[in-house]
């Protein structure tokens, strides 16, 4: 094995050979046998366990024939540099197999500020594709049939309504039947404040955007998904498998719990909700996670009171784990997504999107992203794994797995409820120092050489790997075209309107019972930007329009 | 001395696991933390450098805002009379910038999977430069906004 041994350490020659390693436990600390047999499941009855699939608790999958009837939808992030520049790469994505859109908008729009905002600026189409008002909408979509297409929006934060609604106008201004408007918005604030984009706008106020969403899509988006619960972002963060189900869980149940104080039934818009998760490198331990949290969801919808079987069915997207790729050897990040995206096959996704092998430094390039889908297409028509239902259920290992995952998360997710939940835990900071344990932990273990992570902390030399594949240019620069195109639009259109429909965003905002998102609409139908709803809503709950406090209301409300 | 340390992300990236991992890092190693998190602006982390009295500026950047935000830290730094505070600079930055950092006044640029340890020892050996000035003062703190 002289081989193993030209890299910075050792490679690990099994358990044996891997002192203090933690090979013998999963990721998550779940310890592992070395042969698991029926007794490890005594007492576990299928029926209760399992169901059928596409039957409750639907551990085995939400469908009843899973991907020999209907395939995973295949979808890549993408938003880049413009609306115009992202419908290209769109369109690209489209001729080279993707399924489904999946729109990354970015950071100054996420954080509900304007291109043409002074820090903002620095930002626009840099990590996202730049979406401010309408116009940049249609751009976006422009001969892109939206009502024969499935698109997901990342927004987790404020600016999710926003985004929601400019979808919206765009298809009734096309036209569009509201019902064809199919794919999902991530509308999860809770996440959004806790590991991503919110520049601490009030939780009360995003909630209170969230629910209202929910209740919108509810009426008049039958087809759309209202919520999907960021759980990705929570893993990337540096929860673990089991943290990464509980938190999940707990999240949900809150927005569930605020939907239902406004008076809809749980069956009325659970179905509607979905997870995104994360696919890392355990196999079996990231296949059984996703299993278990079908079967969590599944009992924690009854004990809401579901009463139909389709608001117990979770659907899970699941995107592969981007922390996990590497800067050095990025062609082994092929094979990283590849092992990644197998656990979500087998763990039963309904959408799946690959992180791309450039994605350890930069924003996936064409060839990156064409690769990716390639991966997705050898997975699905070449290697069987899509031939039978569910095919790892019924194993001794994976069954043993699938109930401690479920035992170990419901019990975190007892913990969250009984500290007030998990908005609660989040302003007490408590779930913020659960994740920076587990991160620091995580980052600890890759220093040691403990958790192994090739071309690394072992086998780093190579003879041409690190260039074996090429890597784009690490750093996008602000598109500042989109930053005048951003003034001219607000200088174009009839200002006017734009102040009246403000001035009403900004009462309904301090009418703490008022529904917010029917304004919101009419703002942005008007042509209000992100940015000048957001900052307005802010004025409503007595904080200054801009959160960097650089711009003053542009009506002076 | 035992050094105190301001760790911020400036400008919009809001991608800061890998700083918080540094910032527990530098704590653990001894050095007093002061943690202001992300979407920070030049003139925030100047008033709060200022008011902490810091020897340490760690920055992290995992977009290209430090194009921006760098030369704008640098002249306010001096506008308000810090020249003596280090700033060290970690995160994606291509090897091309990192000469570009370090002659606009940046004391060190750590790329992407340097070790911790080489931020240690460069801030270690930083401190056995610098005169004794400080004397005890309160533990890490956390001034995220919440």
């Amino acid at each position: 094995m002289t081989a193993a041994t030209d890299g910075v350490k050792r490679q690990p020659q099994g358990l044996a050979g891997a002192p203090g390693s933690r090979l013998a436990q999963t990721p998550s600390g779940i310890e592992v046998k070395e042969t698991f047999t029926s007794r490890d499941l005594e007492g576990w009855r299928e029926d209760e366990a399992l169901g059928a699939p596409g039957s409750f608790p639907f551990t085995r999958g939400k469908f009843e024939s899973m991907y020999r009837e209907r395939l995973w939808i295949t979808r890549n992030l993408c938003g880049l540099i413009s609306p115009q520049r992202t419908n290209e790469r769109l369109r690209f994505l489209m001729t080279a197999g993707q399924t489904g859109i999946a729109l990354v908008p970015d950071t100054p729009t996420q954080l509900g500020i304007d291109a043409d905002h002074p820090v903002g600026r620095n930002g626009v189409g840099v990590q996202g594709v730049p979406i401010s008002s309408l116009e940049d909408m249609r751009a976006l979509f422009s001969n892109l049939p939206v009502d024969r297409l499935t698109a997901s929006f990342s927004v987790p934060g404020v600016a999710a309504s926003m985004i929601v609604a400019q979808y919206f106008a765009l298809g009734s201004e096309r036209g569009i039947d509201p019902g064809l408007l199919r794919g999902s918005v991530q509308n999860d604030p809770l996440q959004a404040r806790l590991t991503s984009y919110d520049p601490h706008n009030p939780i009360e106020l995003t909630l209170r955007l969230a629910v209202d969403t929910i209740v919108f899509c509810e009426r008049h988006m039958p087809n759309w998904h209202c919520t999907t619960i960021n759980a990705y972002d929570l893993r990337e963060a540096g929860l673990n498998a089991i943290e990464e189900a509980a938190f999940s869980l707990a999240i949900g149940a809150e927005y569930v719990r605020r939907t239902l104080a406004r008076g809809l039934s749980v069956d009325a818009f659970a179905h509607r909700m979905l997870i995104i998760s994360a696919a890392h490198n355990d196999l079996f331990e990231e296949a059984a996670k996703f299993r278990a949290m079908r079967r969590m969801w599944a009992r924690m919808m009854k004990d809401f009171g579901a009463r139909r079987e389709r608001t117990c069915a979770l659907t899970l997207a699941v995107h592969t784990a981007g922390s996990t790729l590497t800067a050095r050897q990025p062609v082994n990040n092929v094979v990283r997504a590849t092992v990644q995206a197998l656990a979500a096959i087998l763990g039963g996704c309904q959408g799946l999107d690959l992180s791309c092998y450039d994605e350890g430094t930069s924003l996936p390039s064409e060839l990156s992203a064409e690769i990716a889908i390639r991966t997705q297409q050898v997975l699905a028509y070449e290697s069987g794994v899509i031939r039978c239902v569910d095919p790892l259920g019924g194993s001794y290992y994976l069954e043993s797995l699938t109930n401690e995952i479920e035992c170990r998360a419901s019990a975190l997710v007892q913990e969250i409820e009984e500290l007030g939940g998990m908005a609660a835990t989040i302003e007490q900071g408590w779930a913020s120092e659960v994740i920076d344990r587990s991160s620091f932990r995580l980052h600890d273990e890759i220093a040691s050489g403990q958790t192994p992570v090739v071309g690394v902390n072992f086998s780093a030399d190579s003879s041409g790997l690190d260039e074996a594949l090429p890597v784009a240019p690490i750093h996008l620069e602000p598109c500042l075209a989109q930053v005048d195109a951003v003034a001219a639009w607000k200088t174009a259109r009839n200002a006017k309107e734009v102040r009246m429909t403000l001035e009403r965003v900004l009462a309904a905002g301090r009418d703490r019972k008022a529904e917010l998102m029917p304004i919101v609409l009419e703002a942005t139908t008007a042509g209000a930007t992100v940015g000048e709803i957001v900052g307005t809503l802010r004025r409503a709950y007595d904080l200054p329009y801009d959160p960097f406090e650089l711009v003053d209301h542009p009506f002076g409300l | 001395m035992r050094l105190r340390i301001l760790a911020a992300k400036l400008g919009l990236d809001g991608h800061d696991s890998g700083l918080r991992y540094v910032a527990q890092c530098l704590s653990r190693a001894g050095m007093e933390v002061i943690y202001l998190g992300k979407y920070q602006t030049v003139s925030r982390v100047i008033s709060v450098a200022v008011e902490e009295d810091i020897d340490v500026l760690a920055l992290s950047f995992l977009s290209n805002e430090y194009r921006q935000q760098v030369p704008e830290l640098m002249t306010a730094l001096a506008d308000a009379q810090l020249q003596d505070v280090e700033v060290v600079i970690g995160g994606l930055i291509p090897q091309e910038d990192h000469e570009k950092l370090l002659s606009s006044g940046v004391s060190a640029v750590f790329g992407a999977e340097t070790k911790v340890d080489e931020l240690v020892n460069h801030l270690r050996d930083r401190a056995e430069r610098r005169p004794a000035a400080h004397k005890s003062r309160p533990a890490t703190v956390s001034k995220e906004a919440s």
